[in-house]
């Protein structure tokens, strides 16, 4: 119990939080586009599992970034599934989006158990070192918690900043939310809804797939079929939390991350306590935020439904 | 009523004439042919990709799906907890609601029957089976009722709340499997055998089709009765048009839980099947993939009765068979989930009218958290 009172114990759950945040953070944040544009993407959990497989399986033999590289691209080539199905043929969004979830599942489960011999090498990375910065990273406390995580961590708290930018301050971001919330309206002032659907359901590829990526190359290391274990559901989540605002989406991913990482390490304070119990912790937490997040946040009103241009 | 209706879009999908009825029929076979054969053939170009042989990947499969009384009896006892679940879920999507928590449903309608069998193991089978079957359902009926009432009062999307379920249910599972139900002796997580007097026997020996499949058939009538009856119609009704429904007087919130509910008990009753007739045991992965499975049997079958059958009969194939080829020739199973991917995404296109039809009312009742921006 006195381990609750010790600030090295608080400082490793942020610490491990925003670790387990990082994969959240691309995927919700792509999410986000799509969803301000009106796109509802269920294949997310598909984009981020071909994500994962491709950067391993690129990371493997050159370096980790070009595998990083090829984790987004991976997903944005999924993603291009659903803008050839629902924002051009007009297939219902949540049929699309189960269909490529389990798309990403087969294909990733197929290419690995065809490229992995029983007793051969597995394929992996190993994990990336903790980049500090100087002087931050030494200040007490703070230093521990905040400040010494890898690039992947960097890089997404880099594009919180940038996508926030993007969404809010530039005329994409605001022809984004145009057609989301009126797509009619949208087109009536010559915004062309189809294509900025499918540059923002690219986008949400391109980032589920990095966060798959982070999530390999950054925390596992090495695959495993449903290695994503429903991250991108969650990230699902994140955004109804954050009423579609890409910082809300940034700092729910954290709270996520931070209760996992709760879980974790209070498995080693209270050892009576059934591992799967406080394993619940964050899927609770989640639950309750999705009830009372129901209250408050408005969803984009043009979100799940096709826009069929009149021509 | 009949004036009410003739203003909605509803008079087209209730009444409309036999002839165009009969179009239909034929044009969604012909989609449907159509669908399954370009999955197949872009699953055969996926094999090529890899090295392998398509025809030797298909024969394999089609062998280890319809090529023996075991090929058969695999395939059935597969099909059948998929259509079960799909026939719970497509009351569920005819009033306009997406549930992907069937798999946590199943998990602990598994943990029911096995309670409820090892507190009757003394009773004679006539009683311990249906008390078994009936523990089942309600364990995954309870299983739903909290996102059931979330999603009836606070507009809590039930894809998100349902699949939060199925975490707690794996977690659940894991913990009494490692602990209170587990044998002393057992290493691996896994229950004391399946009590006896509560096991399902096998219909063909040397086989594992057992007399739990029949359960599908009763499942299958029971949902033609649903959709018949006059409270189905209101349902169906809410799914299509709910204000239309409310101004006729049918409550929303009844609709929505009464609906879930009715899911979630055909999948807790899928968990009994699977302990006291497939597996005769628990498991921490007794559900396999049927709870997700059984979602996309119900889209692909269009909620209609006979759809959902022959959807869950080419799904269950699609699975034993990919397992035959798994083990004959080596080629990885996870071919059966892309081809079974491919036939939904295949059939999504706008011109398969049955899921034109189910998904206006889907989208007619969706909602990620209640209120869109006014």
């Amino acid at each position: 119990m006195s381990q609750l009172l010790e600030a090295t114990f608080w400082s490793a759950t942020v610490a491990g939080g925003l670790r387990l945040a990082t994969p959240l953070i691309y995927a919700s944040i792509g999410e986000t586009f799509a969803q301000r544009a009106g796109v509802l993407n269920l294949g997310l959990e598909g984009y981020m599992i071909i994500g994962a497989l491709s950067s391993l399986y690129v990371a493997d033999p050159t370096s980790a970034p070009l595998g990083f590289l090829m984790g987004g691209l991976a997903g944005m080539a999924l993603a291009s599934l659903m803008v050839l199905l629902s924002i051009r043929l007009f297939a219902n969004q949540v049929v699309v989006g189960f269909g490529l979830t389990i798309l990403g599942i087969g294909t990733t489960g197929y290419i690995f158990h065809e490229t992995t011999d029983v007793g051969g090498r597995d394929r992996q990375v190993s994990l990336p070192s903790e980049i500090d910065i100087p002087l931050l990273s030494d200040i007490p406390w703070l230093g521990d918690a905040v400040f010494g995580h890898s690039w992947y961590t960097w890089l997404s708290l880099g594009l919180v900043i940038v996508a926030g930018f993007v969404a809010s301050r530039t005329i994409f971001g605001l022809q984004v939310k145009a057609v989301g919330e009126d797509p009619d309206a949208a087109a009536a002032k010559g915004v062309d809804v189809l294509r900025i659907r499918t540059q923002a359901t690219l986008i949400s590829g391109f980032l589920g797939g990095l966060g798959g990526a982070a999530l390999m190359l950054g925390s596992v290391g090495r695959f495993q079929p449903y290695l994503t274990a429903n991250r991108g559901f969650i990230a699902l989540i994140v955004i109804i939390m954050a009423s579609w605002s890409i910082w809300g989406a940034a700092v729910g991913a954290f709270v996520f991350g931070f209760f996992e990482a709760l879980g974790f390490n209070l498995n080693n304070v209270f050892v009576d306590v059934p591992i799967e119990g406080l394993n619940a912790i964050p899927f609770f937490v989640a639950l309750v935020i999705l009830t009372v997040s129901a209250r408050w946040a408005r969803m984009p009103r043009g979100l799940g439904e096709n826009y069929v241009p009149t021509v | 009523m009949a004036d009410v209706v003739a203003d909605g879009d509803l008079d087209d999908v209730r009444s409309a004439p036999p002839a165009g009825e009969e179009r239909r029929l034929t044009t969604s076979l012909s989609t449907s042919v159509f669908a399954v054969l370009i999955a197949l053939v872009i699953g055969g170009l996926i094999l090529l990709m890899s090295g392998e042989n398509p025809l030797t990947a298909y024969s394999a499969m089609v062998d280890g799906a319809f090529g023996s009384n075991f090929a058969l009896g695999e395939t059935l006892s597969r099909a059948a907890p998929l259509a079960i679940v799909g026939y719970g879920t497509a009351v569920a999507l005819r009033a306009g609601l997406i549930t992907i928590g069937a798999q946590g449903q199943v998990v602990a309608g598994a943990i029911g029957a096995l309670l409820t069998a090892q507190f009757f193991e003394n009773a004679p089978s006539a009683v311990a089976i249906p008390a078994a079957a009936l523990g089942g359902a309600l364990f995954g009926m309870a299983w739903v009722l909290i996102p059931a009432l979330l999603r009836a009062h606070f507009n809590v999307n039930e894809i998100l709340s349902t699949l939060l379920f199925t975490e707690f249910a794996a977690l659940l599972i894991e913990y009494l499997l490692n602990n209170p139900l587990k044998p002393p002796t057992a290493i691996t997580p896994q229950s004391e055998p399946y009590p006896k007097n509560g096991i399902l026997g096998l219909v063909v020996d040397g086989t594992r089709f057992h007399f739990g499949v029949f359960a599908a058939f009763a499942i299958g009538l029971a949902f033609v009765w649903w959709v018949r009856s006059d409270r189905g119609f209101s349902y169906d009704l809410y799914g299509e048009n709910p204000s239309l429904a409310q101004s006729l007087g049918i409550s929303g919130n009844r609709v929505i839980i009464n609906s879930l509910l009715i899911s979630g008990a055909t999948a807790g009753l899928v968990g009994w099947m699977q302990a006291a007739g497939l597996l005769q045991r628990v498991y921490v992965q007794i559900a396999s993939d049927i709870g997700f499975f059984g979602l996309v049997v119900a889209f692909l079958g269009g909620a209609t009765a006979g759809g959902v059958l022959v959807a869950a009969l080419l799904f269950g194939a699609l699975q034993s068979g990919g397992l035959a080829m798994q083990s004959s020739e080596g080629i990885p199973a996870s071919l059966s989930d892309i081809i079974q991917a491919l036939l939904l995404l295949g059939f999504s296109i706008r011109y398969a009218p049955q899921i034109i039809r189910l998904t206006r009312g889907v989208m007619a009742n969706f909602t990620l958290i209640g209120k869109r921006r006014a």
